[in-house]
C-alpha cells in the first residue's frame, strides 16, 4: 500500500531580535555572523530601530552587531535586544500589503505565528539600498 | 433601491458601514504595530493567509485610538480602494436594510466621512464613507469590489 506524501512546507530560517522597540527578524541565509558591539563597531553600523523610526539603540549589554552578506556585500547592522534563529514554513511569511511596504520600506514580510501576526521580516536588498544612501562609497 | 448597512460601534459613537463591502465580521484580532506608522493604520492583521492593514476609524474621529496590545471586540474585515482591511470596533450588529428617504443629509451628527444620516436604535447615526477613509490613507482610488456575503464569526456585540 502506498504511503500518503506527507505535505513538505519549505522552512524559512529568521535570526529574530526581540527588545524593548518590538520584534523582528530577517533571513538568516544573509547573515554571516554576530559580533560584540565597540564604539568603533558602532559608528559604520546601521541602527535599524532608528531606521524603523524608533528611538535609536542606546548601547548596552544586549547590543550586538549582525553582519550580513547581502548581494556580495557586507552590511552591518546595530541591534539590541534577545537575538535566536528560529525556524518557520514559507506559509508563514506573508508579503505585506502595498500599502504598508510604501510606509515601511525596509520590511517585506509578517511572520505568522499560531495565526497571530508576531514579528515583522526586513528586507536585506532594502537595507543594502539605505546603507547605499548613507554611505556612498559602501 | 435598499441600502444595506451594518452598524458598528466606536467608543461612545455609532454609525453604518456598507454592508457590501464587508467580507467578514470576526471577534477581536490580534495585531501587529508597524513601526512608526500614522495612527489610523497602526498595524497589521493575519487574514485568510494574508496579511492586511488595520485601519482605525477612532483617528479621524478624534475618539481614543488603538495602543499597543489593545484589540477592540469586533473586526471587520473590508474589501475597498483596490485592498482589504481590517477596522476594529467595539461593537457590531446585524445588517439593516434603509429606502433611500430613510437615509438623509447630515445634520445632527458631526463625524468626518459622514454622507448620510439614518435613524436606529432610537438615535441618529452617521453613514460613514469607509472607501474614502482608506483611499486617503493607502492613497489610492477606491474601487467597487462588488456584492459577496457577510461571514460572521463572531456573535455580533
Amino acid at each position: 500500500m502506498q504511503q500518503p506524501a506527507s505535505p513538505q512546507l519549505a522552512a524559512t530560517g529568521l535570526l529574530t531580535i526581540r527588545g524593548a522597540a518590538g520584534a523582528w527578524g530577517i533571513p538568516s541565509s544573509v547573515v554571516q555572523g554576530v559580533e560584540s558591539c565597540d564604539a568603533l563597531g558602532r559608528t559604520r553600523a546601521l541602527d535599524v530601530q532608528a531606521l524603523l523610526g524608533a528611538a535609536p539603540t542606546t548601547p548596552g549589554q544586549a547590543t550586538r552587531i549582525v553582519v550580513l552578506q547581502v548581494r556580495g556585500q557586507e552590511l552591518r547592522l546595530l541591534v539590541h535586544g534577545v537575538l535566536a534563529l528560529t525556524e518557520t514554513a514559507s506559509s508563514n511569511l506573508l508579503p505585506l500589503p502595498p500599502a504598508v511596504r510604501s510606509a515601511t520600506p525596509l520590511l517585506s514580510h509578517v511572520a505568522v505565528v499560531d495565526g497571530k501576526p508576531a514579528l515583522f521580516v526586513l528586507s536585506p536588498e532594502r537595507l543594502l539600498e539605505v546603507a547605499h544612501v548613507e554611505d556612498p562609497n559602501a | 433601491m435598499m441600502r444595506a448597512l451594518v452598524p458598528a460601534r466606536i467608543g461612545q459613537a455609532w454609525v453604518l458601514l456598507d454592508a457590501e463591502i464587508i467580507r467578514e465580521i470576526l471577534g477581536g484580532e490580534p495585531w501587529l504595530p508597524i513601526p512608526g506608522a500614522r495612527a489610523e493604520m497602526p498595524g497589521i492583521v493575519a487574514w485568510r493567509g494574508r496579511a492586511i492593514p488595520v485601519v482605525d476609524l477612532a483617528a479621524p474621529f478624534g475618539f481614543e485610538r488603538l495602543s499597543t496590545g489593545e484589540t477592540r471586540a469586533r473586526t471587520l474585515i473590508a474589501a475597498v480602494a483596490e485592498s482589504v482591511v481590517a477596522v476594529p470596533v467595539d461593537a457590531a450588529r446585524e445588517v439593516h436594510a434603509f429606502s433611500p428617504n430613510e437615509l438623509r443629509p447630515v445634520s445632527v451628527t458631526n463625524l468626518p466621512y459622514a454622507v448620510a444620516e439614518a435613524e436606529l436604535f432610537e438615535r441618529t447615526l452617521a453613514v460613514i464613507d469607509l472607501p474614502r477613509f482608506v483611499a486617503e490613507i493607502l492613497g489610492g482610488a477606491s474601487l467597487d469590489l462588488g456584492r459577496e456575503g457577510i461571514v460572521i464569526h463572531a456573535a455580533a456585540g
